[in-house]
C-alpha cells in the first residue's frame, strides 16, 4: 500500500531532548486515517511521550494487528521497529519478540475489535505473563475498517449509525485485567493530550504490562446521537478518576515537593508515580477497591479514566522465566550451547 | 425479477429466500457486505425466523454454524482470506461430520505480505477439506449456485462452498434476476438433516475414532463426495428446469469442440478468457475454454471428455502451489490420458493485479505457437524480483516486501528529518 512521507521541513528552532532529537524525529509518515479520528490525537500523544521520555528510536518495536487503530504505528516513530502482524495476535507476537530481546521497548497498537474480540485470548495471556509490553488499545466500539459494526466494547443499548441497537453486554479490558492479574491499568480519552501523555510514560516504563485503554471516536461510524463512544458523550460521561504525575528517574524525589495527600509509586527503574487526586477509598495498588469503584461509577454512567491500578512489586514475564538479563539474541552461540563435554559434566551427577 | 445490485446483496438476497434458520459471522472484506445485508434482514423479520449471531471470530463463526447444523437448523456463513484460514480447524470439522453448511468465499489473497485483494489462494487452501466446492463466473451464477449449494449439501450431507471473486463479483453493480420466494420454495425442500441432536432421539456427534475404523470414516467421505458428480448436474439440471437458466454443474464449455487451444480456468476471469477467445477466433486461431465449475469433487472425466482433444491446455489459475506451480494444473493433469495434451501453467492475477485481455492475447498467441514455459507467471515484473535476488546476497538485506515496495515506490525510502 501506498504510503504518504511527511515533507522534510527543517525546523532548526525545535528543542532537542536528551538523546539529541526533536520531537520531529518521533513522527512517522502522513496518517491516511480520517480527518477527526481519535486515533491520530494518540498518535500525536505517543509521539510527545516517547520524545519526552528521551527514547531511542531503535530501541523501540512497534507492534499491531489488524484494523483502523493497526495503521496508526506507521504514523509515530519512523525510525524505530515495526510489526504489523495478523488479526489478533499482536500480543503473542510481542511475546515472542519480549522473550527474544528483552531490551527492546515493545508499544503494541490495536483496537477493541482486535484486542477484545479476535484476539481477546491473546490478550488476557500476555497480561497474565506480565510481558514487559505497552498495550494501547484505541477503543472506538465499532470495526471501522469493515465500515462500522459493533464490536465487543460497545455498550448496551448503544445505536449505530443506521439505528440498530447494541444488545449485548461490553467487554471491558481493564476489568478484565483486574480480574486476571494485570499489573498497570489505565483509561484515557484521545481528546485529553494533558492525561494521556504521562498515562503514556508511566506505562512505557511498566515493568511488566501496561494496558492503556483510550476511548478514542471514529468519526465516520461512531460519533453521532446515540453512541457511546462519540466526542460528545466522552465530554459529557468522563471523569478523571486519578489524577497522577509521572515523575522520570532523573528528577524524581529531589524535583518533587511532598504534598499531603500524595500516594507514591515507586516504578522499578527509579521513576515514581505521584497520585495527586484519587477519590476517598480508592487506592490504585488495591485491586479490589478499584474494581468496586470501577462498576460503581461505571453504573452511574461515569466513563472514569486516568492510572487506575498499578502493582510494580509482581514479576514480569523474564523474572517468572529466570532468563538471563542478557538479551537471549545477544547471548554467544557458546553460552546457549556449551558443548557436550560441558554435558557430560552434568550428566556425570546422576551417574 | 431482473434488478440492478450489488453482487454481495444479490448472494444476500439469494440466501435469504433459501431461508437459513442461523447465520453466524464475522466481518471481512470482500465478503462483509454479504452479511451486513443478511443481519439487516434478520433485523427487519423480511428474513424470518432466523437468528443472527454476530461472533467474535471466524473461528467462532463455523463453530456456531458447526452446533447450529447439527442441532438441525439450514446453516449459512461467509468468510474470506485469513478468515477462512483462521477458521480451518473447524472447517475441517464440519466436513468430517457430515453437516450440510453453506459459506460463501469472496476470494482474497492470504498473506503475509497482508493484501485484501482477489485471487483464490484462500479457498485452494481448504481444497482437501472435505467440503465441496463451487466456483461462479458472475453475479448471476453466484446467486443460482447458492440455491443450487443448499439442495446438493442437504442432500449428500456436505458442507458446500460457494467461491465467489472478491471486489470483481462481490462489489461489482450489474443486472441479477432475483427468483421469486415461491419458485425457490418449491426448488429448495426444507432441510432434513441426516442426523439431528433431538431430545426424542439422544445421541452423541463427534466421536473419537481410532485406527480401526478412521479409514473408512474418511474413505465414506471421499465416497460421498463421488457422489456429489452425479448429484450436482443433477440439481443443475433441475435448476433448469425450474429457472431456465443454466447455471453450475461440473465444467461448461465456450467454443472447445473444435479447438486446439483450450484454456482452463475457474470464477470471474471467464467473463475476461471468453472476449478474448471471441477476438482471437477472428483472426482464425482455433481457441477455446473450458469452465470448472465444480473444483470439489474434481470433475476428472468431464474434464477428460472435454479436453482429451485439444493439442495444448493452458491452465490459468488465480493461485500459486509454492514449490510446485499450479494447483487446478496439478489436477487437470490427473484428469489426462495418453496421448495428453501439452499443458501449460499461467498464474495470473494473485493479490487483485488485473488478468487484462491485451495480456491473455499475447499469452495465448505465445501458448498457440508453443512459445510458453511449463509454468508462467502472468505480467511478471521480473526485474523488480532480480533486483531483490541481488540485495539478498547481503547479510541482512531486510524484508522482501518492504523493500519491494520501496522499489516501485509505493513507500518511500526512510525519512530523515531534523
Amino acid at each position: 500500500m501506498p504510503s504518504i512521507t511527511k515533507p522534510i521541513v527543517p525546523l532548526l528552532d525545535l528543542p532537542r531532548n536528551a538523546v539529541g532529537l526533536t520531537v520531529r524525529d518521533y513522527e512517522g509518515t502522513m496518517s491516511t486515517l480520517c480527518a477527526g479520528c481519535g486515533h491520530d490525537s494518540i498518535t500525536a500523544s505517543l509521539v510527545q511521550a516517547l520524545w519526552e521520555l528521551d527514547l531511542q528510536p531503535h530501541m523501540i518495536a512497534k507492534l499491531s494487528g489488524i484494523g483502523c487503530s493497526s495503521k496508526t504505528t506507521a504514523y509515530f516513530a519512523g525510525t524505530a521497529h515495526g510489526f504489523n502482524s495478523v488479526h489478533g495476535r499482536m500480543a503473542a507476537i510481542a511475546t515472542g519478540a519480549a522473550a527474544a530481546n528483552r531490551d527492546l521497548l515493545y508499544v503494541g497498537v490495536s483496537g477493541d475489535g482486535d484486542s477484545l474480540s479476535i484476539g481477546l485470548g491473546q490478550l488476557m495471556h500476555a497480561m497474565r505473563r506480565n510481558v514487559r509490553l505497552m498495550y494501547i488499545i484505541e477503543n472506538n466500539g465499532v470495526y471501522g475498517l469493515t465500515k462500522g459494526q459493533f464490536s465487543a466494547s460497545a455498550d448496551v443499548g448503544a445505536l449505530l449509525k443506521g439505528g440498530q441497537k447494541n444488545l449485548y453486554a461490553p467487554i471491558d479490558p481493564v476489568q478484565v485485567g483486574l480480574a486476571i492479574g494485570a499489573t498497570f491499568l489505565a483509561r484515557s480519552f484521545s481528546g485529553d493530550k494533558q492525561q494521556l501523555v504521562p498515562v503514556l510514560k508511566a506505562a512505557a516504563m511498566h515493568r511488566g504490562f501496561a494496558l492503556v485503554d483510550v476511548l478514542s471516536p471514529c468519526v465516520t461510524f461512531n460519533d453521532h446521537e446515540g453512541s457511546t463512544k462519540s466526542y460528545r458523550y466522552m465530554r459529557e460521561h468522563e471523569v478523571q478518576a486519578t489524577e497522577a504525575d509521572f515523575i522520570p528517574h532523573r528528577t524524581a524525589v529531589t524535583a518533587s515537593i511532598p504534598v499531603d495527600g500524595v500516594q507514591t509509586v515507586a516504578m522499578h527503574d527509579g521513576s515514581e508515580l505521584h497520585f495527586r487526586n484519587v477519590p476517598a477509598d480508592y487506592d490504585p495498588t488495591d485491586r479490589v477497591s478499584v474494581m468496586h469503584y470501577l462498576q460503581e461509577r461505571r453504573d452511574a454512567g461515569e466513563v472514569v479514566t486516568g492510572i487506575l491500578y498499578v502493582d510494580e512489586d509482581a514479576p514480569n514475564l523474564h523474572e517468572l522465566g529466570n532468563t538471563t538479563e542478557t538479551p537471549l539474541v545477544k547471548v554467544p552461540y557458546e553460552a546457549l550451547c556449551p558443548g557436550s563435554r560441558a554435558l557430560a559434566a552434568v550428566q556425570r551427577q546422576w551417574t | 425479477m431482473r434488478t440492478q445490485i450489488e453482487g454481495s446483496r444479490a448472494v444476500a438476497r439469494a440466501v435469504a429466500l433459501a431461508r437459513p434458520e442461523v447465520i453466524s459471522a464475522y466481518p471481512i472484506s470482500p465478503q462483509t457486505h454479504i452479511v451486513e445485508a443478511l443481519s439487516e434482514m434478520v433485523k427487519t423479520a423480511e428474513l424470518a425466523p432466523c437468528e443472527y449471531i454476530n461472533v467474535e471470530s471466524e473461528f467462532g463463526a463455523m463453530s456456531v454454524a458447526i452446533g447450529a447444523s447439527a442441532a438441525g437448523a439450514r446453516t449459512y456463513t461467509a468468510t474470506a482470506s485469513q478468515g477462512l484460514l483462521y477458521m480451518a480447524e473447524a472447517v475441517y470439522n464440519a466436513s468430517g461430520l457430515g453437516l450440510p453448511i453453506v459459506m460463501t468465499i469472496a476470494n482474497r489473497a492470504i498473506g503475509a505480505p497482508i493484501n485484501i485483494w482477489n485471487d483464490h489462494s484462500d479457498s485452494m487452501s481448504q481444497r482437501d477439506s472435505g467440503w465441496l466446492q463451487l466456483y461462479a463466473e458472475s453475479n448471476q451464477e453466484a446467486v443460482d449456485m447458492h440455491l443450487q449449494a443448499f439442495r446438493i449439501a442437504e442432500e449428500l450431507s456436505l458442507p458446500v462452498m460457494v467461491c465467489m471473486d472478491g471486489y470483481v463479483l462481490t462489489h461489482a453493480y450489474e443486472q441479477v434476476d432475483i427468483p421469486a420466494q415461491e419458485q425457490v420454495d418449491a426448488f429448495l425442500p426444507p432441510f432434513e438433516p441426516q442426523q439431528v441432536l433431538d431430545p426424542d432421539q439422544p445421541m452423541s456427534i463427534g466421536a473419537m475414532v481410532g485406527p480401526e475404523a478412521f479409514t473408512e470414516v474418511r474413505y465414506l467421505a471421499h465416497l460421498k463426495q463421488m457422489r456429489a458428480l452425479d448429484v450436482i448436474p443433477e440439481v443443475a439440471a433441475y435448476f433448469h428446469t425450474a429457472f431456465g437458466r443454466v447455471a453450475g454443474g461440473l465444467v461448461q464449455g465456450y467454443r472447445s469442440e473444435d479447438a486446439d487451444t483450450i484454456v482452463v480456468a475457474l470464477g470471474s476471469v471467464l467473463g475476461t478468457i471468453k472476449d478474448t477467445i471471441d477476438e482471437l477466433r477472428e483472426t482464425g486461431m482455433r481457441i477455446g475454454a473450458v469452465g470448472i465449475k465444480t473444483f470439489r469433487p474434481f470433475p476428472l472425466a468431464g474434464i477428460h471428455a472435454m479436453l482429451g482433444h485439444a493439442r495444448r491446455v493452458v491452465v490459468v489459475e488465480r493461485a500459486v502451489a509454492i514449490g510446485i506451480g499450479g494447483i487446478v494444473a496439478l489436477n487437470v493433469r490427473s484428469a489426462l490420458t495418453d496421448p495428453a495434451p501439452r499443458v501449460y501453467t499461467v498464474v495470473a492475477g494473485l493479490g487483485g493485479r488485473a488478468i487484462t485481455t491485451a495480456s491473455l492475447r499475447a499469452l495465448f498467441r505465445d501458448a498457440a505457437a508453443d512459445r510458453l514455459q511449463p509454468l508462467t507467471f502472468l505480467d511478471l515484473n521480473t526485474a523488480l524480483v532480480e533486483r531483490e535476488l541481488q540485495r539478498m546476497q547481503r547479510r541482512r538485506s531486510g524484508p522482501h516486501a518492504e523493500n519491494m515496495l520501496r522499489d516501485v515506490g509505493a513507500i518511500a525510502a526512510s525519512p530523515v528529518l531534523g
